[in-house]
């Protein structure tokens, strides 16, 4: 049984289809990376998905209960999470404030991050943006559920922490968590996932499973 | 060209309405254009700069009041002077409340309690100072405004002229509205200091927004009082300021005609109703006043126009231009010494000296660096506890972000900030016209832009060229990356900070933004200053790199020095690659 399966998702905005006809599949433990240019809908892709915007034709099943028209609330009590592109902390919670609210601790996430715990009483909204997005990311690794969707976790981070990052994706999955990887880093996204996807005009166009060749599949496929 | 000329006929409609309509109703049509003027008013400062006025009848009672008691106590066209002074008036006191409550930063809802404080003390005057106003039973018999001895006594011609003085001074409001002034206010609503940092004082565009519209409603509320031909305290009520908040509301805080018409259509029925049916018709209007907010929360204008096809949107088009010579940066350097950023007892930057000469100068260094910290103290938007820096000859130390884009300074954002109410094009016109534009010519000035070839470089690589015309709104993340880094350089700057400026962008458009930087810092011999975490644009462009951590310099040097740097591999890049 697939934890997600996404057919024929039509998304957008003000009647233009920017998600038109998106099929896919992720299984437990399945990294799957979505790749695509600017504007391929991508991120709208994961707020139809995560139902933060409602789709207009297609169906989304998790575990096979159909969530099409489900609040993200509902999705959430199914194992899905998600980590949003614009950062999403409490800003006016402290850093150890913001791990506790999803029952982690400061130490347990310096693991990744160590600075989580150094400057564990500074308001997040404080932080660095490469910071804050490292916060959001410890915060949902705590609990990545059994579906964790992830948009470009690694915008803003320094290489060092892109490889953590890396890191706190593949443990989940060895965990038996099935990833939903939205990247521009193509490098660190084809290091950890297992099978890739490239969208074009809000449909997936090219697929595959990662090997040696993907990188340079993938680039060329981009780079049109 | 019929669409062309539906503005005028429709301008022309309005007062031909007036005489088309029998006495009472057509008296009561021209009263309430003058309350349409003052809700559209509200409306540019509210939709448009984001400014919220609980307080707006204060401006209309002023403008009333005044013009009653100049045409009573003023022989001889005294109502014609009591409208001016009115205006003024009005005008004087929103510059002062403007400049009380509109510097600096604002908190819409601390400058709308504000308001709504002044209203009270408003209606507090009007009932105290019995003398002149007449307290409870307000000024009666106001003269009509003398226009010929055929003319004054006649309701209808007066009417008229009122609905005519409701048309010009509806149009004034949306002249301001729709012209780049109009779209540096809606930058600044969202991205204040975005807009700043294109070369614009923003408080004092809010102030004289502010004024102008307080001129304009103080205008209306005189012809108002000519037509009533008496002021009560009704003019300056909690009543008819909550009307007016209601009303734009209703109509769409964003349409200027939306707000007038649906203030004029409201009014007409609140005013049918009001005999027979009062208490039902205001339950019903607060019923109205919810749907409206649940269902069509942008107004009903907004709701119909986005129904519209598109051809019928009367979308502003912006003609955007290359300019003509691409004029040398000069070379000139940026020097800084002793940076100091502190806040509370974190210091986020330590003394930090920087010389950047022309070419691509990557910044470097752990999340949490300070890195962001260092460009948003040179670029003045939060400006340093110690230090000074300048540029060639120019001492950027004190001066604020506008200053420092007239200066020559630009400055990109962490994340992207563009006005998602304007298109791309106007994204860019806005951002161009900052560094060279005087406010208010802008309010005059047609859409028209020439931007640098670099910046059609940028929307090149990231094809934006085709989206032009498209709101900004529907954008991708990336693409408005793209979007900003190209209003960054629609002007000709001399120094530029980029804050991450490839995040959420493509490998190959990350590869190709790398390959302009170079280029055009080299082409123009300018300082281009880049935070940026990506190796592969490090290595393309960099022609200097100063790794920052803890918020001191760890090192400085060519990009081979930097990566042969052991101290700077462990901190930054991790063991072992």
């Amino acid at each position: 049984m697939s934890l997600l399966a996404v057919q024929g998702l039509v998304a957008g905005y003000a009647g233009a289809r920017i998600v038109d006809g998106l099929d896919l599949v992720i299984m437990p433990g399945e990294i799957v990376a979505l790749l695509g240019r600017n504007g391929a809908g991508k991120s709208t892709a994961v707020s139809a998905i995560t139902g933060t915007l409602t789709s207009m034709a297609g169906t989304v099943l998790i575990e096979d209960v159909n969530v099409t028209k489900a609040q993200p609330s509902r999705r959430f009590q199914l194992g899905m999470r998600a980590v949003r592109q614009d950062q999403p902390i409490l800003r006016d919670l402290t850093v150890a404030e913001n791990l506790r609210l999803v029952e982690t601790s400061k130490e347990a996430a310096a693991e990744s991050f160590p600075f989580l715990a150094e400057r564990s009483s500074q308001r997040a909204g404080t932080l660095s943006g490469g910071e804050q997005k490292m916060l959001a990311v410890a915060r949902s690794a705590a609990n990545p559920g059994k579906l964790w969707i992830l948009d470009e976790p690694s915008e803003g981070l320094q290489p060092m922490n892109v490889d953590r990052c890396a890191q706190l994706i593949r443990e989940a999955a060895v965990r038996g968590v099935g990833v939903l990887l939205v990247e521009q880093h193509i490098g660190m996204a084809l290091a950890v996932a297992d099978r890739w996807l490239v969208m074009e005009t809000g449909a997936v166009i090219d697929q595959g499973k990662v090997t040696a060749n993907t990188f340079e599949t993938v680039r060329r496929r981009l780079a049109v | 060209m019929i669409r062309r000329s539906i503005p005028l006929l429709a301008a022309a409609a309005v007062p031909l309405l007036a005489l088309t309509l029998g006495g009472y109703q057509g008296g009561q049509f021209a009263q309430f254009a003058l309350y349409g003027v003052a809700t559209a008013a509200l409306a540019l400062c509210w939709g448009f700069a984001g400014i919220l006025s609980l307080g707006h009848a204060v401006s209309f009672g002023i403008g009333a009041y005044v013009a009653a008691w100049f045409g009573i106590n003023v022989p001889n066209g005294g109502t014609l002077l009591g409208i001016l002074v009115g205006g003024l008036t009005a005008g004087v006191v929103s510059l002062l409340v403007g400049l009380v409550g509109l510097r600096g930063r604002v908190n819409v809802i601390t400058f709308a309690l504000l308001t709504f404080v002044l209203l009270f003390a408003a209606i507090e005057v009007v009932n105290q100072l019995t003398p002149i106003t007449g307290g409870f039973n307000g000024l009666a018999g106001v003269p009509p405004l003398n226009i010929g001895d055929t003319w004054t006594a006649d309701p209808v011609a007066q009417r008229v002229i009122a609905t005519i003085a409701a048309v010009c001074l509806l149009w004034s409001l949306i002249v301001v509205a729709r012209s780049p002034f109009g779209g540096v206010l809606t930058l600044a609503k969202t991205h204040a200091i975005r807009a700043a940092s294109s070369g614009y004082n923003i408080p004092a565009f809010r102030i004289g927004t502010f004024a102008f519209v307080g001129v304009v409603t103080g205008l209306a509320g005189g012809v108002f009082a000519t037509q009533t031909q008496f002021v009560a305290p009704d003019q300056i009520s909690l009543a008819l300021a909550t009307n007016f908040v209601l009303w734009a509301m209703i109509g769409s805080r964003t349409s200027l005609i939306g707000s007038f018409a649906t203030a004029i259509v409201i009014s007409f029925i609140t005013n049918e109703l009001a005999d027979k049916f009062l208490s039902v018709w205001l339950l019903a209007m607060g019923l109205i006043f919810i749907a409206v907010v649940v269902l069509v929360p942008d107004g009903l204008a907004e709701a119909v126009l986005k129904r519209l096809p598109k051809r019928w949107r009367l979308n502003r088009m912006v003609e955007l231009t290359t300019a003509t010579e691409d004029v040398s940066g000069g070379g000139k350097s940026l020097e800084a010494t002793g940076i100091t950023c502190v806040f509370g007892s974190f210091t986020a930057v330590d003394d930090v000296n920087l010389s950047v000469r022309a070419g691509v100068h990557c910044l470097i260094g752990p999340n949490g660096a300070g890195k962001s910290t260092l460009l948003n103290a040179l670029s003045g938007t939060v400006p340093p506890s110690a230090g000074k820096w300048r540029l060639g000859d120019t001492e950027l130390t004190k001066m604020r972000p506008w200053q420092m884009a007239r200066a020559g300074v630009a400055r990109k954002f962490q994340s992207p900030a563009v006005a998602g109410d304007l298109t791309v094009a106007q994204n860019l016109a806005v951002a161009r016209l900052g560094v060279t534009a005087h406010p208010v010519a802008l309010i005059f000035a047609p859409w028209r832009a020439d931007l640098t070839s670099t910046a059609w470089r940028i929307l090149e690589a990231g094809d934006l060229v085709r989206l032009l015309d498209s709101p900004a709104v529907r954008l991708s993340h990336g693409q408005r990356q793209i979007l900003e880094l190209a209003m960054t350089f629609a002007s000709r700057p001399t120094l530029v900070l980029l804050d991450e400026p490839t995040a959420g962008m493509t490998a190959s458009e990350t590869s190709r933004i790398a390959e302009i930087l170079r280029t055009e810092a080299a082409g123009l011999d300018i300082a281009i200053v880049v935070v940026e975490h990506d190796m592969t644009v490090i290595r393309s462009a960099a022609s200097a790199v100063t790794v920052l951590q803890a918020g001191q310099v760890l090192a400085t040097g060519t990009v081979e020095e930097i990566e042969n740097n052991s101290d700077v591999t462990r901190a930054y890049v991790g063991e072992g690659k």
